[in-house]
Parts: C-alpha cells; sequence; structure tokens
C-alpha cells in the first residue's frame, strides 16, 4: 500500500470539503475514515478553517504527516455532499487508489451553475425577498435589478481574490447607491429601507452563520469561534457599505 | 400568511442554487424555508416574543432538514442554510446601522440587541435539534449494542 500517496489523497478530500463550506468535524472525519477504509490502524487530523494537518502510523512505526493550507473559494454545497457519499463508498466496496483519485478529480473539476443561471437566481432572490419584507411590486421589481449587480459584484470580485470584508463593503455599497438612485429617479411610489433590506439578503453570511454553529456544538470551539467573527464581520461589512452611501447622500 | 410562504420558498429556493446544490435537492430544501418562515409568522400571530418566534422558527426548518438529510442521505447543512436565510434578520441590521448612523445612538444599541438577540434564538433553535437528534441516534446505538449482548 502506498501511504505517502493514501495521505495525500486523504486530505485532497479533506481540502475540497473545507473549501466548498462543510464543517469542521466533516473534513477531519472524511480524512481519517478514508485513511481507515485502506487498512491504515493510525490515523489522525486537525482541521482549522485555514488548515489542515494529518498524520498517519504504519504498521512498522513509521510516522507520515502532512500539512495543507486551505484558501476559501465559492461555496459549492455540492461537493460537500459528493464527497461525503464517496468516502462511504469507499468504506463499503474497496477502490483502488487511481480509481479514487479519478474520482476526486472529477469531484474537485466540477464547475458551477452558469453565471446566467446565477444571476438569474440572485434576481429571483431580490425579487422574493423585497416582497417578503413587505415590499410593493415596484420595490421589487428594482431589487431584481440590484440582485443581478450583486452577483456581478460578487463574481468578479471573487475571482480576483478580493478580501471577503471588502466584497461586502463594496456590495452594500452598491445596493445603497443604486436603490437611493433608482427611488429619486423613477416615478412609482416606493420605499427605499425594503429594497435596501430585500437586496442584501445576498450578501448575508449564511454559511458562516450555521456552520458557526454546528462547528461549537461538535466541540470545535476554534473554528467556531473564527466563523462567529467571520458572519459578524461581513455584518459590519455591510453595514459600512450601506451606511457610507446613505451618509453621503444624506437619506436617513 | 400566504403570500410570506410562497415567497419565502423562492428566496431560499434562489439560496440553495447559489450554493450549487443539484435541482433535486434544491427543490426539496426550499421547503424548509418556508417551513421556517409559517412557524415564525405564527409565533408572532399569537403574541409571542420575537425571539421566541425566531426559535420555533429555526427548531421547525432544523428539524424538517434532519428529516430530509436522512432521507436523502446528503449533509444536513446542504438542507438548513439556504432554509434558514429567509429568517436572518437583516432588517434588524440595518436599522442598527441606519440609527447609528443618524445619531440616535439609544434606538441603535437598541436593534442592535435585538438583531443579536434573534440571530441567538435562531442558534439555540438549530442547536436544541441539533443535539437532540444526535442524542436520539448515540441512545439507539447504545441500546443495540446492549440488546446485542
Amino acid at each position: 500500500m502506498d501511504n505517502k500517496r493514501l495521505i495525500k489523497l486523504a486530505s485532497w478530500a479533506g481540502k475540497i470539503i473545507l473549501e466548498s463550506g462543510g464543517e469542521i468535524y466533516r473534513v477531519e472525519e472524511t480524512i481519517t475514515k478514508l485513511m481507515i477504509a485502506y487498512g491504515i490502524k493510525d490515523a489522525e487530523s486537525f482541521v482549522t478553517p485555514t488548515g489542515i494537518m494529518v498524520s498517519l502510523t504504519d504498521e512498522e512505526g513509521n510516522v507520515i504527516s502532512l500539512i495543507q493550507r486551505v484558501t476559501k473559494s465559492n461555496v459549492d454545497l455540492e461537493k460537500v455532499s459528493l464527497i461525503n457519499s464517496l468516502s462511504r463508498q469507499v468504506a463499503i466496496k474497496h477502490l483502488s487508489l487511481d480509481e479514487l483519485h479519478e474520482k476526486l478529480q472529477v469531484i474537485d473539476e466540477r464547475k458551477p451553475y452558469p453565471l446566467l443561471f446565477q444571476l438569474f437566481m440572485a434576481a429571483l432572490s431580490g425579487f422574493s425577498f423585497t416582497l417578503l419584507f413587505g415590499g410593493n411590486f415596484a420595490d421589487a421589481s428594482v431589487a431584481l435589478f440590484i440582485g443581478i449587480g450583486i452577483r456581478i459584484i460578487q463574481h468578479y470580485t471573487r475571482e480576483i481574490k478580493l478580501n471577503g470584508i471588502f466584497i461586502n463593503i463594496l456590495g452594500g455599497g452598491f445596493v445603497a447607491i443604486s436603490s437611493v438612485f433608482i427611488t429619486k429617479t423613477l416615478p412609482f411610489e416606493m420605499h427605499l429601507n425594503t429594497i435596501i433590506i430585500g437586496s442584501i439578503m445576498l450578501l448575508v453570511p449564511g454559511i458562516a452563520f450555521t456552520n458557526g454553529i454546528r462547528d461549537t456544538l461538535m466541540g470545535d470551539y476554534l473554528s467556531g469561534v473564527s466563523r462567529g467573527m467571520e458572519a459578524f464581520l461581513i455584518a459590519v461589512g455591510i453595514a459600512i457599505g450601506v451606511g457610507m452611501i446613505l451618509g453621503i447622500t444624506g437619506n436617513f | 400568511m400566504m403570500m410570506g410562504i410562497i415567497m419565502s420558498y423562492f428566496a431560499s429556493l434562489s439560496f440553495a442554487f447559489l450554493f450549487n446544490l443539484n435541482k433535486k435537492t434544491a427543490f426539496f430544501t426550499a421547503f424548509g424555508g418556508s417551513i421556517g418562515w409559517a412557524f415564525f409568522t405564527l409565533g408572532m400571530d399569537l403574541g409571542v416574543d420575537p425571539p421566541v418566534a425566531y426559535f420555533f422558527g429555526a427548531l421547525a426548518l432544523t428539524f424538517y432538514s434532519e428529516i430530509m438529510a436522512r432521507i436523502m442521505k446528503t449533509p444536513v447543512t446542504s438542507y438548513v442554510t439556504p432554509a434558514l436565510i429567509p429568517l436572518v434578520p437583516g432588517g434588524g441590521l440595518y436599522q442598527t446601522m441606519l440609527k447609528s448612523l443618524s445619531g440616535d445612538y439609544n434606538g441603535a444599541i437598541k436593534e442592535g440587541l435585538n438583531t443579536l438577540m434573534y440571530s441567538g434564538a435562531l442558534a439555540i433553535g438549530i442547536l436544541v435539534v441539533f443535539t437532540l437528534i444526535k442524542t436520539y441516534y448515540s441512545l439507539r446505538r447504545k441500546l443495540e449494542v446492549y440488546e446485542k449482548n
């Protein structure tokens, strides 16, 4: 058995989950489960939101360990789910390391939905949230276009790997400036506040919030705290972005 | 109320797709959003305190998510995260910011504390269900081991 290759593949599987928005305990469990499925008796992993550490002891007592730095990429819950079922599969029927490598490659290279479809969904999100928070039809139609704008900003700023908080300041600013502009120019009866609240929901830190809770519950306090902090900072970023523009335009 | 339930369905659905879930899971996930919103508005209509209403909403949607995740064999996060989004207190966040900018610090603190309380209520709602389900399964496993011996 090629242990060096195994530890690489196992931590790769963990990395995919962590990048795509999985919980810490799921990453740790997947890594150790994978290694145990290949006959390793002594396997350990320690994962934080930004890095993975794995070590494996073979029968002769040789220790192999590996550290992997993980940077955030796009949230992709489908990848988490796929790796999860892959690790179950490995435990039941024996895949060779080559097969495992192939399957991981396929999952890792999965593309998200096409941008046009994402924009459509962002539009739907802005539209339905504005109606949900008591806006009228005109408000919702404005939020629809703002939603599309936010998604475009998110898409291109993520591509150039901009800092997460700055993206949210930018997004919040965009929401405020476009809703102020539209409500001032168009002659319909519209509510500035409702449009803004409906549109900023697209920026809200949903993944960080739920994962923070789950990590805390599973005893991973370190990542629970850091994800809670992330959610808080994202919220502050949105508030700064919106507040700055409303302050400049004198709209409160 | 009906309008809210339909709109929260679409709001959750859009987020499920933005989180890249496959179509089947996304359509089921979005029902969680509706269920959470329905219980939340039900609580508000019954006249309980808003944090309690948020707690009810989170309780209901997490329960639904846990059951669905076990039936469909997908991680629970894929269900909880999109379903939770409609309940996230974005309005409170906005009001806090608005009031602190306009110099109304008392109002800002009040809104800020409320927002924190709502998020806390959501967190506790999710936590309670997670813990209950975990306890149930570990008890069942223990019972199986006990019966075998």
